[in-house]
């Protein structure tokens, strides 16, 4: 048995920190020592208090309570005041060193700080440096990630890797069954949807040379609790399921820093990143009718521990005083190679026999960039970057039965299947330029020329019944990009960007029809087009406008609008855009008073068209739709592409609206009073609308309907009070007012049992109002 | 345990060759490092009487904090590295050597490089005030600063960081998004949705994702590309896995909206019709019509498929960027 004597990456990073402070206070005494006499500069006398206050470190501890009063996950989704009650507050930022007394020549400076400590997002950490020389740090941060509270499941041991039913469930396939709905409601009890994430960063500096300096960065990360995921039993029956997470990254970033001069600089770097899934799998009982073939339950693989590592090389020459040239490789090595994890069934085939794949993708990138001034009006840059990304995984032979079907199943030659690992390669050429017009007037111009090839590693011999899944495996794109910007003068400023973007995408395979030319059969709808892989134009406007009205008010208005449209796509997505409009302003109505307001306008669709085309129902009689005249002959079983009643479509249009309006006011009760308020709304609404339809199983037209509408509105006030006790204390007041109510149709209509093979979650979209008062002390020293 | 040694042998290189550095360090203008505390009083003493040409004047008393730049790291005049007032504002003859009182006009002429908009003067021009920056900052993150897009969109580094504030805020966490929303507007908007990154709560800033600096990747992420910058915190999904979902494996930007979305989590539209979007095949149920029509309370809604409630289709295929199980190829495992 192999024994490891190593002791944990916390523990040797706590004796690189404990390192570093012995350092650190063995330099005390030196960091301290007094300038030189005979030489004081004739510049500000640092004895002078009123320096003082500006060259020294105003350092800060503060202490309270915060009350909160009703509980929410959603409210406290990430900032940890998601129960009711009192909790504590403390936060802290010291910062000293003898650098802070510049006359003395000390470089040593060093910081520790905490925020938010008596909450489950607590961070902490410090940083120790004697500069020029070395530098340590540390970072702990907590992220309680609170997804759902009322997230109801009829599984007895959430949280763990074995979910189980209870005694006597009576498993049935219609789930609707007076018994077992009545089962599932009794059964079902609250489970917390959450996760704790824990973070441990360790960072340090040596500079080794004017020349050459080393860094070194590292991360550990753990992240555990359960997660919102549902699960097929087969048959297209399923529930939600607590799955178990409980993960480990670890992240080491190491740099080489060389520096020649001011014209010449070389980073060479390697990163690690391993992935440890402590969850390597889990299982939880079928509540559905019994199913012996996988042992009554369904087992489920963890996401597989994996490696990076990469090696980089970043690298900038400026040749002349008008020109650089910037390069930078990288080689990325990713590998996972976990065990499968699954229940054998009758048939199945798992690679001859293979316990784990031994999964590897090579990543290259390489980048150029050359810049230049052709004059002090004029510059311009050349861009190449290239990618690659080559999965190396072997190919195998797979058959299984998807999702545990009751049956014992026999597995059809279509059900056999190789993995077909899929590259990627991009390359990009850019030239881009500035032209100053004028002083105040600057116009930039650029083209971008990008090709992208896909591809998918296949077996020697193919399998007949495996299809390409890169329908198309090559595109090109042309980008044309102009801007201007005018400063008229100091107080207006403006600016426009237009970009228009061409992708083709190389040849689009069609699947033929599979049937017979009497009653044809598409595995895909002819003309459908996967949006990433199709042809497409993309528009791009960003336009802004600054304008300092008076010395005390100021106005910023914006424009950002993109549209694209697949313009050879008959199915398939055929545009999709945003237009953001905003529009800021402050106004200072005295030193002591000043206002900030924001809104924006958020229109955003997507659209989308189809064809229905059920397989095998070209042959079947319909009933004649008289809105569809073309009904009859289109549903013969030759022309069931032209069915004008089997198009339909669905458009997604988001409109949100956000608006904010802050306040400070300052110098009440003999400037001891400090005041601040701020408001802030936003309204959305998401429309899912259809047209057309298609026909039922009874062969009947059935129009489709639109989507309830989805809407949210968040309203959020707080409001802030500083109270001076004396120069160095202060006691400060918060209110803060939350409230939101949010509906949505695919959670609010459906409960535990509403369909019929599968099992709800009893939750609710987001709604709450919650009042927060916290009350602190603040002590500040020098 | 293998990885651990491999890294800890590709260290060991690397100090290696640190060691190595006198011997390849070449002649420049950098200065020398590793002084002792006399030394660096010396250098301090010499820093600060360089600073007093701008610091007998613009001392304590200035309305906009000069000396607070004795706070910052720009500031330990130890450190034979860091600058003086003169290495950025420039040597401002004319500014220095005009009488008392100003000069012509009453006003003294400009500084050479003027960084803060609003002041006594007019700014400098972006390139002016970029380049004093990467006089000493070209390296590491800001290798691929020229010609990327900030720099084309005329931004200089002073509009984002404060060079003299002690505490600048673009460099800490909570502050930052503030500063990339002074242009960023849409973001913004974005973080107000029901989906979002936890931004509004501090835990995630711009940088984590993106290096304003100009990086490799598209749309100034931190790493090569979309998909390497969003394994940085979501490791479990980087695999490369036996089944790799195309769409997934390409760009996680495909589904996902990173600033904020009306769709949790993150989605750029709502399931079932965002795997449409890609999924319009005949057979089984991708290609079927999910619409009011079958939501409960419609004419089709006494049965309604599953499809349309709750998470769409990832209800039942959870394992949607990718599958190592060996019946995962429909990422139902």
């Amino acid at each position: 048995m192999a024994h490891n004597h190593r002791p944990p990456l916390a523990l040797r990073a706590l004796v690189v920190a404990l390192h570093g402070a012995l350092a650190l206070s063995a330099s005390v005494g030196y960091a301290q020592a007094p300038a030189p006499a005979g030489q004081a500069p004739s510049g500000p006398s640092f004895d002078d208090p009123a320096v003082q206050e500006l060259v020294r470190p105003t350092n800060t501890i503060e202490a309270g309570v915060i009350a909160v009063d009703s509980p929410s996950f959603k409210f406290g989704e990430y900032n940890g005041l998601h129960r009711e009650g009192v909790r504590p507050l403390l936060d802290f930022d010291v910062r000293g060193g003898g650098a802070y007394r510049p006359e003395t020549g000390s470089t040593q400076r060093w910081q520790v700080y905490g925020s938010r400590l008596g909450l489950p997002v607590r961070n902490f950490g410090g940083e120790f440096a004697e500069q020029g020389s070395w530098r340590i740090g540390f970072d702990y941060d907590e992220l309680q990630r609170n997804f759902a509270d009322d997230y109801l499941t009829i599984y007895r041991g959430a949280g763990t890797a074995t979910l189980t039913l209870a005694p006597a469930f009576p498993g049935n396939n219609n789930i609707q069954t007076a018994a077992t709905a009545a089962r599932i409601a009794t059964d079902s009890t609250r489970h917390d949807l959450q996760t704790q994430r824990r973070r441990l960063g360790l960072s340090g500096e040596v500079i080794l040379s004017p020349v050459w300096s080393l860094s070194v960065g590292a991360r550990h990360e753990k992240k555990d609790g359960t997660k919102f995921t549902g699960v097929a039993y087969g048959g297209q029956r399923g529930t939600f399921l607590p799955e178990p997470i409980d993960y480990e990254t670890n992240i080491v970033e190491t740099a080489l820093r060389y520096r020649r001069g001011n014209d010449a600089h070389l980073t060479l770097g390697y990163n690690i990143s391993l992935f440890t899934n402590r969850t390597d799998a889990w299982s939880a009982q079928n509540p559905f009718a019994n199913n012996a073939t996988f042992n009554n339950r369904v087992v489920m693989s963890g996401a597989p521990d994996n490696s990076m590592h990469q090696l980089t090389a970043d690298g900038g020459w400026r040749f002349s005083p008008a020109t650089k040239l910037s390069v930078s490789a990288a080689y990325a090595k990713m590998k996972q190679n976990e065990d499968f994890r699954f229940q054998q069934h009758p048939g199945q085939i798992v690679n001859n026999g293979a316990t784990r794949v031994d999964a590897e993708q090579v990543q290259q990138n390489f980048l150029a960039r050359l810049n230049h001034a052709v004059s002090r009006a004029f510059d311009v840059t050349g861009l190449f970057r290239y990618e690659h990304r080559d999965t190396r995984t072997p190919v195998g032979t797979y058959a299984f039965a998807a999702a545990d079907p009751t049956a014992t199943p026999p597995l059809a030659a279509n059900r056999v299947v190789n993995n077909l690992p899929q590259n990627r390669r991009q390359s990009t050429f850019a030239v881009d330029g500035r032209y100053n017009l004028q002083p105040g007037s600057i116009v930039t111009a650029g083209v971008e020329h990008q090709r992208i090839h896909r591809s998918v590693d296949g077996p020697v011999n193919p399998l007949v019944s495996q299809e390409n899944p890169f329908l198309s495996g090559e595109a090109t794109q042309n980008t044309v990009r102009v801007g201007y910007r005018q400063s008229f003068n100091e107080a207006l400023n403006g600016q426009i960007n237009v970009s228009h973007s061409r992708r083709e995408a190389g040849p689009y395979f069609d699947f033929p029809p599979t049937g017979t030319a009497a009653a044809p059969v598409f595995p895909q709808v002819p003309g459908f087009r996967q949006f990433f892989l199709a042809s497409r134009d993309q528009d791009k406007v960003r336009a802004s406008v600054d304008y300092q009205a008076t010395e005390a008010w100021s106005v910023q208005g914006s424009l950002e609008y993109q549209q694209d449209r697949y313009r050879e796509s008959t199915y398939g997505l055929q545009r999709s855009g945003m237009t953001t409009l905003t529009l800021d302003s402050t106004y200072a109505a005295s030193d002591k008073l000043s206002f900030n307001g924001f809104v924006s306008l958020e229109d955003g669709e997507t659209r989308a068209r189809y064809y229905h085309l059920a397989s095998g129902t070209a042959t079947l009689g319909y009933t004649v739709n008289p809105a569809c005249p073309a009904t009859l002959p289109a549903g013969g079983p030759s022309g069931n592409m032209a069915d004008p009643c089997r198009q339909w479509s669905v458009t997604q249009g988001d409109r949100v609206w956000t608006f904010g309006l802050g306040a400070k006011s300052a110098g009440h009760l003999g400037g001891k009073l400090t005041l601040t308020g701020d408001v802030q709304h936003s309204r959305a609404r998401t429309d899912i609308l259809f047209s057309g339809g298609t026909y039922s199983s009874a062969r009947v037209f059935q129009p489709a309907l639109n989507m309830p509408t989805i809407t949210s509105r968040m309203t959020d006030f707080q409001f802030g009070a500083r109270y001076e006790l004396k120069k160095e204390s202060a006691v400060r007041l918060g209110y803060l007012h939350r409230r939101l109510h949010s509906s949505d149709p695919q959670f609010d209509l459906f409960g535990l049992t509403t369909v019929n093979n599968f099992i709800g979650n009893g939750m609710n979209s987001p709604r709450y109002k919650v009042h927060a008062i916290s009350v602190s002390y603040v002590h500040t020293f020098r | 345990m293998n990885n651990i040694r491999k890294a800890l042998g590709v260290l060991a290189l690397l100090f290696g060759a640190a060691s190595t550095a006198p011997a390849l360090a070449a002649p420049n203008n950098l200065p020398e490092l590793g002084a002792g505390p006399a030394a660096k009083a010396a250098i301090a003493q010499d820093k600060l009487r360089k600073d007093a040409v701008c610091t007998r004047c613009h001392d304590e008393t200035e309305q906009a904090p000069i000396l607070s730049l004795y706070q910052t790291k720009h500031g330990v005049r130890g450190d034979a590295r860091t600058p003086s007032c003169q290495s950025c504002h420039g040597e401002s003859d004319a500014h220095v050597k005009a009488p008392s009182g100003g000069g012509t006009g009453g006003k003294r002429p400009p500084p050479d490089v003027q960084f803060k908009k609003g002041g006594a003067y007019p700014v400098s021009h972006d390139k002016a005030r970029g380049q004093t920056c990467l006089t000493c900052h070209d390296g590491g993150n800001r290798t691929h600063w020229d010609g990327a897009q900030h720099d084309r969109s005329g931004v200089a580094c002073n509009d984002c960081h404060q060079v003299h504030k002690p505490k600048d805020r673009m460099l800490a966490k909570a502050t930052q998004p503030e500063v990339c929303y002074t242009c960023h507007k849409k973001q913004r908007a974005e973080t107000h949705r029901v989906s979002t990154h936890p931004i509004d709560a501090g835990k995630v800033t711009c940088s984590d994702c993106h290096n304003p600096h100009g990086s490799t990747g598209e749309k100034l992420v931190k790493k090569n590309n979309v998909n390497e910058t969003c394994f940085s915190c979501h490791a479990e999904k980087r695999g490369p896995f036996l089944w790799q979902h195309t769409s997934a494996n390409d760009d996680c930007m495909n589904c996902h909206t990173p600033h904020g979305s009306t769709v949790s989590p993150l989605l750029k539209a709502r399931g079932p019709w965002l795997c449409q979007q890609c999924h319009g095949e005949v057979a089984q149920h991708p290609g079927a019509i999910y619409s009011g029509a079958s939501i409960p309370g419609g004419p089709q809604g006494a049965q309604p498929p599953s499809q349309i409630a709750f998470r769409g289709c990832v209800n039942c295929h959870n394992a949607i960027h990718g599958s190592n199980h060996p019946a995962g190829r429909s990422f139902l495992r």
